[in-house]
């Protein structure tokens, strides 16, 4: 029991819990027949079911996943992947059904007339009132989490944002508060905002599919789900004090300790590769990181343009294939950053600290 | 959603169309709908009541707090106890005095029949007078309102008009408003005096019908005034099951409930959060419903009764709950009305499994400030009185503080209440002259060793430093260290040149000496026997003379013994001023006691690699490797030791508790204990203790075994915890945890923090230093050294109970300063010991005393106001009850007495005792002094066995002994008249 325990914990660790979840979406993206039907659903949750229900008995674990403020990420553990489930297996039936030439499933619900009221008012209001009920009961249950008064001098350890921040709190594990902070934040809403005028594949509107958009599907499920809901997940269950992981059946303890030997990309340059002494001045010694950020951001478009996006580049136009590009990038610089500092120790690829200036 | 097809390629669906117009809100009716609608219908009604249902448990959560319960119970307690009052006070009802009133109600009734024709026009006069008097009075409220607006919009008009001519006929016309109220309210108020006139004479006028009856009404009800009373009460605690019911109801309980929270503003005291003080609101009183009440004494709790009335909760008490609350003494989260989140603490294991089981306790990590145990709730007396050197009616505390006094934990820590108090440890600046070097470096390995009283605690050998601890072999570094150590003191001590002696005597007699002469007031040999009532803490004041004889020579002690001011100018110890003899028989006894098993063990054996890996530690500091190697292979074997023996004397703070020469002014190395008992439990390094992660037993546990935390830990030497093993036991354990416990950081408003006279705190303070109550009782406090005399009354050093009423100033500053200048009782064997005091520290001791007692001082008189006739009859009396018998005086001494037999000679009276004091004393001396050898003489006080003088008055003659001794006997002063 115990070397299982330690199997998972080691599996939790972030860079393999990442990696492992990015593995997983891309290849049930691949493989979407095998993945999205009946019987793996089944098998997937009862299996999650199954290590909750084990894993209960551990008291590390019990202290983590029932304290009040966490119960709602432990449901959010079962509906996101369920809600993702569910669609994405509409969508294979629906793709399995255009295939042989059969009517969509919406096709056959709307062939009945659907009618505002009493149908979907009177459905909307005994939801409403169920989820008051939900609500009423659970507040019943658990009481609020209160802890001592706020004293700066003695602040909570760990310290964590609301539930719904802790993706961005992970972020700053990566990126400077500037970055993960103020930029990425304010990005990730303009770029959701700007999908409906850079996705112009008419396709799926109305209706389930993975065939006909599975390229803007498994951009959206990997920024969603696995730079955003693991990452709340991550921070909520598997971050402890200082900000240190913790597999799920570890203590929480105060003195773990996380060895601090990143270097920044200049160090990497100038004094191992190079063998020089850092130049005192810093635009000189963090030339090969703003080239690289140039290059990402300014080479990389159209480069994508010529070789492998030839498609969108045809189809949206130079305008807004930059934007879409730009956002793209700026959405994998965090899985980029991370591969960078899980396997080469790297902290900053500019890093100014005499300005505060960081990435 | 598009019913369009998005790709193409699928035919539409066809749409049903309703057969037959129905409108749309008769949606039972209508066809056109995909769903069932009394599915639907049936879906919300189940939802619909659900919600009822939740709501209905929600309100019911709500209102079912856990303190109604208690509410509840308490007034069922008390609405039985109200119940057997009333019946009780129904009993007691003079029914006499009921009946007969009841007849002059009835005769008075019968009159007023009679004379019912008289008194119908009457009354009917009265009854229309009463209502005139009404209307009026009324209109006069109302004019008088009136004139008051009108007033007010006159002065405004006269400062418009001030400023604008042109608006004084405003002011004219408020003028003539303002007189019509005055005119109106002078004729209202005539005719209301008129009234009032007539109504008084038309109510005398009947009062002569009906005077009587009322008077007889009135007789009734003061003998049922009791009883009126209680019942009262009780119905107002009892109004009934449905008006209980319905003002407790949920929602109704807004109006005017019985069951409510209580709660006291303490507008004074503070919860200390961070940079907020928060007035404290304390809601204990909401479940502990019978604090104030004595009666509950009995009750379960929490609706037992406070058990010090005395001291606490009543409003003449020096505590009352109105400005003292509760959670300011006893801790815990002043505004919660729970048992768990108030923060209630066990006061043992047994109890913490109890509450467990009953309430579902655990240890809240969130609560800053739980409340204090039961038996440590004086811990929280001390952030008030903090004032002087004791606190009073706490010994537990007191017992703590005095063994932090003892240890000299203030050497090393800052403890407030320990500034300038003198490093308990002897003075190592002439060890060399006192000790070798073998035996200090024995008694640095464990002093616990050579005595198991020792006071000195064990720096080495600890959980930490002992065997192989992460690559260190401690056994070989331990010799190397206490070798560097003992030579490093060595190299700066001087001896002392002390008169060359051969001392040799009586070592049985010296025995006796030791045990009778008072050295037990602070010394012990090997273990004491403490009991709980007497727990001799002070007599670890000195050190503990087991094993003396292996320590030090002969002559050392002789000298010592004979004037240990000679030997250590800064010492505490006092001379007992001994003759050579005494001297000589007590160094004989003190050289017997010897530890012969310890001083057979050999001496470790220095190994000089593990002597170079301690210096290299240190010269590493701000060196190289390399460069710290090249050093060390130029230092002699001499230099390394000093150099590391400097070196460890300033890591272990040597110097908290012992004079070094040169280390003076070393600042002390622990952590400061200020505010210990608010020290943040995460602030706490619990190691690998398995232990409740809670401040006082992280405290507990540091006092028990301070290097444990250490315990598993990979730790370089430097690293590791320091503060040495004082092998306490479990109860002197708790006792400190309780001061440190005390220490919090909360702040009290000046005037609620009790002021202790400068006099009293100084001397404590100094009584404390010089351990006085080791021998004496003083405060109610002390006399340890009659847990050693146990039976032995008769020898017990004197209480000092009223001393300071007792003695006259000068001649107790003149026995203080040399107490052998009289012997007072000569058959106690103790010697009260010259302390060598400072003038000024005399009169700290004389003021103190008299401060105590609220006596005069210093300045009094002890002129007697008497008669020749008085000193007459004193003598008589003095012979009557045998004064003589025991006590000698100038011309007289006791017959068949010996000397050593005697009571105190009567001759000193007039110069020692004041006049005032004798008086008391004489009337029971049991009083002031519980087992004084001097029996009461007038058992039957204020009557006299001595019926024929002085008509029998006890107090008269006293008076007249009390004149007898000073005047005749002792020649004193007559008061002139």
């Amino acid at each position: 029991m115990e070397s299982i325990q330690h199997i998972i914990n080691y599996l939790a660790d972030p860079k393999i819990l990442i990696v492992m979840a990015a593995a997983l979406l891309l290849i049930s993206l691949k493989y979407p027949q095998k993945f999205y039907s009946n019987i793996t659903g089944i098998g997937v949750f009862s299996a999650m079911a199954i290590f909750l229900g084990l894993s209960i008995f551990d008291p590390n674990f019990q202290k983590i996943v029932t304290k009040p403020d966490n119960v709602p990420i432990v449901g959010m553990l079962f509906l996101v992947p369920f809600f993702t489930w569910f669609s994405l297996r509409e969508a294979v039936r629906n793709d399995k059904r255009k295939e042989e030439g059969k009517m969509l499933i919406e096709q056959e619900e709307t062939a009945e007339k659907v009618l505002t009221w009493p149908d979907l008012v009177y459905t909307e209001l005994i939801c409403m009132v169920v989820l008051t009920v939900v609500l009423i009961g659970w507040s019943l249950l658990l009481k609020a989490p209160i802890e001592d008064p706020a004293n700066p001098g003695s602040s909570p350890n760990p310290s964590k944002a609301p539930w719904y921040f802790l993706g961005l709190q992970e972020m700053l594990v990566y990126f400077d508060p500037w970055l993960a902070g103020v930029l990425f934040p304010g990005l990730i809403i303009v770029g959701l905002g700007a999908i409906p005028y850079i996705d112009t594949n008419p396709k799926g509107n109305g209706y389930y599919t993975l065939k006909e958009r599975k390229w803007e599907i498994g951009t959206f499920l990997f920024g969603f789900l696995v730079l955003w809901i693991l990452l709340v997940v991550l921070g909520t269950i598997l971050r402890g004090p200082n900000w240190s992981f913790f597999g799920p059946y570890e203590f929480w303890d105060l003195h773990k300790l996380e060895a601090l030997v990143n270097v920044n990309l200049s160090e990497y340059i100038w004094v191992k590769g190079l063998h020089m002494g850092l130049p005192s001045n810093p635009l000189i010694r963090e030339m090969f990181g703003f080239m690289a950020i140039l290059v990402y951001y300014l080479a990389l478009p159209p480069l994508f343009a010529k070789k492998w996006f030839k498609q969108f580049y045809t189809n949206l136009g130079p305008i807004r294939f930059q934007i879409m590009m730009f956002l793209l990038l700026t959405m994998a610089a965090l899985p980029i950053k991370m591969i960078l500092r899980w396997f080469f120790n790297l902290k900053y690829i500019v890093g100014i600290p005499e300005y505060f200036f960081n990435i | 959603m598009s019913s369009e097809t998005p790709n193409g390629g699928h035919a539409k669906p066809p749409i049903p169309t309703p057969a037959k117009k129905v409108p749309a809100w008769n949606i039972e009716k209508r066809n056109d709908r995909l769903y069932e609608v009394t599915t639907l219908h049936k879906w919300f009604a189940i939802s619909s009541l659900l919600l009822f249902v939740f709501t209905v448990v929600m309100i019911l959560a709500d209102y079912s707090r856990e303190w109604k319960r208690y509410q509840r119970e308490f007034t069922r307690f008390s609405i039985d106890r109200a119940t057997q009052d009333k019946n009780k006070a129904a009993a007691t009802i003079d029914r006499n005095k009921y009946a007969q009133f009841q007849n002059e109600l009835a005769a008075a009734q019968k009159s007023i029949d009679q004379n019912a024709a008289a008194i119908a026009p009457l009354q009917k006069k009265l009854d229309s007078l009463n209502a005139d008097f009404y209307r009026i009075d009324n209109d006069l409220k109302s004019a008088k309102a009136y004139y008051g607006t009108d007033r007010y919009t006159l002065d405004e008009a006269v400062a418009a008009a001030a400023k604008d001519p042109k608006k004084q006929p405003e002011a004219d016309r408020a003028r003539k408003a303002l007189d019509k109220d005055e005119k109106a309210m002078s004729e209202l108020q005539a005719k209301r005096d008129a009234l009032t006139l007539q109504i008084a004479a038309t109510k005398s006028e009947l009062e002569k019908y009906i005077g009587k009856r009322d008077e007889a009404v009135k007789g009734k009800e003061t003998t049922l005034a009791n009883y009126n009373r209680v019942k009262g009460q009780l119905e107002a605690l009892d109004p009934g099951f449905l008006i209980t019911t319905i003002r407790n109801a949920p929602v109704m309980d807004m109006l005017n409930a019985s069951e409510k929270v209580q709660q006291i503003l303490l507008t004074n005291l503070y919860n200390d959060e961070p940079f907020k003080q928060i007035a404290r609101v304390d809601r204990c009183t909401t479940c502990h419903l019978g604090i104030d009440n004595t009666r509950n004494d009995k009750l379960p709790q929490p609706f037992r009764s406070h058990p010090k009335p005395e001291l606490y909760i009543a409003s003449a008490s020096p505590h009352p709950i109105e400005t003292f609350g509760c959670t300011s003494c006893h801790g815990g989260l002043d505004r919660s009305t729970g048992f768990q989140d108030a923060g209630h603490t066990p006061r043992d294991e047994k109890q913490k499994e109890e509450w467990k089981k009953k309430y579902g306790w655990y240890v809240d990590e969130f609560l800053t400030t739980p409340m204090l145990a039961m038996n440590k709730v004086e811990a929280g007396c001390y952030k008030c009185h903090n004032g002087s050197a004791d606190v009073p009616l706490a010994p537990a505390l007191d017992g703590g503080r005095d063994l932090i006094r003892i240890y000299g934990c203030f050497g090393c820590h800052k403890i407030p209440g320990y500034e300038g108090v003198r490093k308990v440890g002897p003075d190592l600046a002439t060890v060399s002259g006192k000790l070798t070097k073998d035996w200090v470096q024995k008694w640095l390995a464990n002093p616990k060793d050579f005595k198991s009283e020792a006071r000195m605690p064990r720096f080495w050998n600890n959980s930490n430093n002992s065997g192989n601890v992460g690559g260190v072999d401690w056994d070989k570094r331990s010799a190397a260290e206490i070798h560097a150590i003992t030579e490093f003191l060595w190299s700066k001590s001087k001896p002392r040149v002390l008169p060359a002696v051969n001392p040799s005597g009586n070592a049985a007699h010296g025995k006796e000496l030791v045990e009778t002469i008072g050295c037990f007031g602070c010394h012990a040999v090997g273990s004491i026997d403490a009991t709980p009532a007497q727990p001799q803490i002070r007599r670890r004041h000195g050190f503990n003379l087991a094993a003396e004889g292996s320590k030090v020579s002969a002559s050392w002690i002789y000298n010592w013994v004979k004037d240990p001011k000679l030997v250590w100018p800064e010492t505490k110890m006092p001379s007992l001023r001994l003759t050579d003899s005494e001297a000589g028989d007590i160094t004989a006894y003190l050289v017997s006691l010897k530890n012969d098993a310890w001083a057979a063990k050999p001496l470790p054996t220095v190994d000089t690699a593990a002597l170079d890996a301690v210096v290299l530690e240190f010269l590493r500091a701000g060196a190289t490797n390399t460069e710290a190697q090249a050093k060390l292979a130029k230092m002699s074997l001499d230099e390394k030791n000093l150099m590391a023996g400097e070196r460890l004397v300033r890591r272990y703070g040597c110097f908290g508790c012992h004079n070094i020469p040169s280390m003076e002014k070393e600042q002390p190395i622990g952590t400061e204990l200020t505010e210990a008992g608010s020290k943040l439990v995460a602030q706490l390094d619990f190691g690998f203790m398995p232990i409740e992660h809670e401040r006082a037993e992280w405290y507990t546990q540091k006092l028990k075994d301070p290097r444990s935390f250490d315990v598993k830990r990979v730790k370089t030497p430097e690293e590791l915890l320091r503060m040495p093993n004082f092998t306490f036991n479990d109860k002197d354990v708790s006792s400190i945890v309780m001061v440190l416990t005390s220490l919090v950081k909360d702040r009290v408003p000046k005037e609620m923090v009790q002021q202790v006279p400068s006099a009293i705190a100084a001397g404590r303070q100094l009584i404390d230093e010089k351990n006085c109550k080791g021998c004496h009782v003083i405060e109610k406090m002390g006399g340890d050294i009659r847990g050693f005399l146990k039976d032995k009354q008769e020898k017990f050093p004197p209480d000092l109970n009223t001393e300071g009423f007792k003695t006259q100033p000068m001649w107790l500053s003149k026995f203080i300063k040399d107490p052998s200048f009289v012997r007072i009782r000569p058959f106690l064997d103790a010697r009260m010991p010259t302390f060598h005091f400072t003038e000024k520290e005399i009169s700290t001791l004389t003021a103190y005393f008299s401060a105590v007692d609220k006596a005069d001082y210093p300045f009094i008189s002890t002129a007697i106001d008497t008669t020749p006739e008085k000193l007459r009859i004193g003598a008589q009396v003095f012979n009557a009850i045998q004064c003589a018998k025991c006590h000698p005086t100038g011309s007289s001494t006791p017959p068949g007495k010996k000397p050593e037999e005697y009571a105190p000679n009567l001759n000193l009276v007039a110069s020692r005792l004041r006049p005032e004091w004798t008086i008391i004393w004489l009337d029971d001396p049991q009083k002031i002094f519980p087992g004084a050898g001097m029996p009461a003489s007038f058992p039957d006080f204020p009557k006299s066995a001595i019926k024929d003088v002085l008509d029998g008055d006890a107090k008269a003659q006293i008076e007249a002994i009390r004149d007898y001794l000073f005047i005749t006997l002792g020649g004193g002063q007559k008061a002139a008249n």
